[in-house]
């Protein structure tokens, strides 16, 4: 009798089925996890729900990233955006190039707020964070204008006689001593943003004679510790944890050494805490190691809220700051909060995820006479902007 | 919706599975109505309202089919219906696809300014139609039982694994199925491990190429100059992209009919390893080429005719070819360039020549204008074409290489080679090599596995996931 072959398929479809059980059995299932849902067809919807509920999820990511990596793939286009793994393994994205007319808005709104913040009597100042992007070489066929766009603004800013600080020549100067920025995300590191704090600083000493505190701005005066492979940053969770060999950046949780009194409110959420430096300014949650389902970064602040004020208890006589800001401020307002008496953080980007509505800064600044009004912004700007939306007329 | 989403492969194919082969087990007439449910459903699912006109299809080709079988001795009345079934059904596609088209011709040609509609194409239409015309003239020439039941022409027109992107399937090759299929665990294991294969060509292949493929024909377009070595990069990379692609495609719908029991033909025979035009057209697109051949060339005569009328019937066939694939000059002239060559070896007789080295030039010279037609078909005016071609060739004055071609070239190296080497046939060799090894074929069905797993990943990852058929 003629043996029947056995037809190994069976295994593979038997696989199939368990890692589909395994797949679908996450409980309870999450709904409208993101902020666009309401724009989504009900296919969409269907679609979403179906993939952000997988359980494995994560690991499909991370599979697909190796694959990329191993594959020696570059370029990753996702949700109309290019991720791209730059010559030293850090996830960018492609940088058009910007002309005058692209800032032509932005600067608009900067020179109304200007006026505003000096008929309050308050001096002013525009810092500009630069991009990842103008460090990063990118591949031979990706087109990379950030430092040309960053550049181009900075000289559009001086001929509108905008007081304006280039961070980059202060991020320039610590090249060589660390990393200024994280592999896996768009911003800064820590570090990056203590030393564009201390940047800050010396040049409202410099234009306005504005006094602080120089063991502050020491770094020698803090505690660093280092979390190795810690956290996995925006561009890292959109495209993968394995696309690169870096696979997660360290973190350094950078706390001062000396006494501090502080207290943070987050005014439209009724929170208040106060104490040190750890228990005030700092989100501690944020520290846990999860790659994709915690802002590591947001350890530094908090993240970004509509009004958050931070009230240094140990300078009473120091100065009123209004900070105005995009996430670039996440890991510069902690360290500036120790040179204030109080700094006001406001953030006037468009967003469901915010609580409160927009504040006007005009209306704001008349109410709390800062003695200083600050704008720290990177240098991704468009003609529609949000982040210029300072006096809730733009839409 | 398309085979390759998670709302398919997580949410329809199973509930489809599960309610056939579970709850209505043993009940092909039921079977048969839920299948055809699911389809509609399948369909409406990207398509809300055009299933009505799916639906109306099913009722005027079903009801024709009748009254065609009904006056089946009278020749004349049965003619007449055939005619009628082949005016609504190319008018219905000549609405929704090519109106439009006309209309800019017609007013180009006669100077006016007639206003062009702007009408949605329903996905598959050219398919579902075509299928439509098969069914009737199989029933006619007694190929095939005319199908008395509604519900169950419905399902053959509406069948949703080639639905909206083929093989287009003969009414003939499934009639007797509809009712007497008999499901086997074989049948069903090799289908799931063809919709396996033809997943991980869609998504771990084709998605790739795309990529490539829409940078330097959207570049094009966008009026920016481009390297002649990017040119042919781009060029191949859609070579590479539309065979996984419709290949993938046609692998899936082929395994998931035989997951119920169906048997389509196989629409793809390597094609690229053709050496010559003719060759090439019987290993690309099978279903699309015999069914011209079938209902339009040899009913014009075919061959057996004078050399000039055998040419005009050429030239039909492939105006009507080129046309079916979209409303646009492009697809025209890409038509008419494979008559052309197809006339030339006809009068030459290349497509008979064998051996060494004609089947190495052979196959050099039908690749070379393979790559140029998809060049044309890709392109979205002929203008575009021209502009492509005569970069590809060094004739816009355009450096031979830049960065873009380094730097893609560079990232991409291994995903063609890989590419390359699957559109030979040389895993189907290895794998009839060693058919009887128990260990090899473990091994196999592990590696579809991870394969699947890849595919899902790279689904969840929302990376580029194209479909190409919408002009179709």
């Amino acid at each position: 009798m003629k043996k029947k072959r056995i037809n190994y398929n069976i295994i593979l479809f038997l696989a199939c089925c368990i890692f589909w059980i395994y797949g679908i059995k996450k409980y309870p299932y999450r709904i409208g996890m993101s902020n666009d849902e309401e724009d989504k067809t009900f296919q969409e919807s269907v679609s979403s729900f179906l993939i952000n509920n997988l359980q494995y999820y994560n690991q499909l990511i991370n599979l697909n990233s190796r694959k990329n990596m191993l594959l020696g793939t570059r370029e990753i286009l996702k949700d109309d955006t290019t991720y791209v793994i730059s010559d030293t393994g850090s996830i960018i994205i492609e940088r058009q190039e910007s002309y005058p007319e692209d800032f032509k808005n932005s600067i608009s709104e900067l020179m109304e707020l200007k006026k505003v913040a000096e008929d309050a009597n308050a001096k002013f100042l525009f810092c500009l964070a630069p991009q990842k992007e103008c460090y990063e070489t990118a591949p031979a066929n990706i087109k990379n204008y950030a430092k040309s766009n960053c550049e181009l603004y900075i000289s559009e800013l001086i001929k509108a006689d905008i007081p304006v600080l280039n961070l980059s020549e202060e991020l320039d100067k610590h090249r060589s001593e660390f990393e200024l920025f994280y592999s896996t995300d768009h911003h800064w590191t820590a570090r990056s943003g203590f030393y564009a704090n201390n940047a800050i600083i010396k040049e409202m000493n410099k234009l306005y004679g504005f006094e602080y505190e120089e063991a502050a701005m020491d770094i020698n005066n803090y505690n660093i510790e280092l979390l190795n492979k810690h956290f996995l940053g925006s561009y890292g969770k959109i495209i993968g944890l394995k696309s690169t060999f870096k696979e997660a950046d360290d973190f350094e949780y950078i706390t001062p050494k000396f006494d501090t009194m502080l207290s943070e409110k987050q005014v439209f959420k009724d929170l208040e805490r106060s104490g040190a430096f750890d228990e005030t300014v700092i989100y501690k949650g944020n520290l846990t190691k999860d790659y994709y389902s915690i802002n590591t970064y947001a350890t530094y602040s908090g993240g970004d809220f509509r009004l958050q004020i931070m009230e240094n208890k140990l300078n009473p006589d120091g100065k009123t700051i209004l900070l105005i800001r995009d996430s670039f401020a996440c890991t510069v307002a902690p360290f500036m909060s120790l040179q204030a008496k109080e700094l006001h953080i406001c953030d006037v980007r468009d967003g469901e995820y915010y609580v409160g509505n927009k504040l006007n800064m005009k209306e704001y600044i008349q109410e709390i006479n800062p003695d200083y009004v600050l704008v720290l912004y990177n240098g991704d700007t468009t003609q529609l902007d949000t982040r210029y939306d300072f006096f809730n007329d733009l839409s | 919706m398309l085979f390759s989403s998670i709302e398919f492969i997580y949410m329809f194919l199973p509930a489809v599975m599960i309610i056939y082969y579970l709850i209505l087990r043993k009940r092909r007439y039921f079977q048969n109505i839920f299948l055809l449910i699911a389809s509609l459903l399948f369909y409406a699912w990207g398509e809300p309202k055009f299933v009505l006109v799916m639906i109306a299809s099913i009722m005027i080709n079903w009801a024709i089919g009748l009254a065609v079988d009904k006056n089946r001795k009278d020749k004349k009345k049965s003619r007449m219906l055939i005619a009628l079934d082949i005016v609504l059904n190319l008018s219905l596609l000549f609405v929704f696809k090519y109106l439009s088209f006309s209309i800019t011709i017609f007013n180009g040609v006669l100077d006016t300014s007639l206003p062009v509609p702007n009408i949605a194409l329903p996905i598959g239409i050219s398919f579902f139609t075509f299928q439509a015309i098969s069914y009737i003239l199989d029933v006619y020439k007694g190929n095939s039982e005319v199908q008395k039941n509604i519900f169950f022409v419905g399902l053959y027109i509406s069948f949703f694994p080639q639905l909206i992107a083929g093989p287009i399937v003969r009414y003939s090759t499934i009639a007797e199925e509809i009712l007497t299929r008999k499901e086997t665990l074989d049948d069903f294991l090799d289908g799931f491990a063809r919709f396996v294969v033809g997943l991980s060509k869609k998504v771990l292949l084709a998605n790739n190429f795309a990529v490539l493929a829409d940078l330097s024909f959207d570049a094009v377009k966008n009026g920016e100059s481009i390297s002649v070595m990017f040119g042919w990069l781009g060029a191949i990379s859609y070579t590479l992209q539309i065979f996984f692609d419709f290949s993938g495609y046609s692998d899936m719908a082929i395994g998931l009919g035989r997951m119920f029991g169906f048997h389509f033909m196989d629409n793809f025979n390597y094609p690229y390893i053709s050496s010559s035009i003719t060759e090439f057209w019987r290993r690309w697109h099978i279903s699309l080429g015999t069914w011209f051949r079938d209902y339009v060339y040899i009913p014009l005569g075919g061959s057996r005719c004078s050399r000039g009328r055998n040419i005009l019937n050429l030239f039909l066939v492939w105006i009507m070819t080129g046309l079916w694939h979209g409303a646009n000059y492009t697809f025209i002239f890409w038509g008419l360039l494979y008559f052309l060559l197809l006339v030339f070896e006809k009068l030459t007789g290349l497509h008979k020549k064998s051996g060494f080295p004609w089947s190495v030039l052979g196959n050099v010279y039908t690749l070379f204008f393979v790559v140029i037609g998809w060049v044309i078909f890709r392109s979205d005016n002929i203008s575009d074409a021209a502009r492509y071609l005569l970069a590809m060739f060094g004739a816009e004055g355009n450096s031979f290489i830049d960065g873009m071609f380094i730097g893609w070239a560079e990232q991409n190296i291994i995903i063609l080679i890989i590419g390359v080497i699957l559109s030979t046939p040389l895993f189907r060799y290895l794998s009839d090599k060693t058919k009887e090894s128990s260990i090899i074929r473990i091994t196999k069905a592990g590696a579809l596995f991870g394969l699947f797993v890849l595919s899902i990943s790279a689904l969840v990852s929302n990376t580029h996931n194209p479909f190409i058929y919408f002009n179709f």
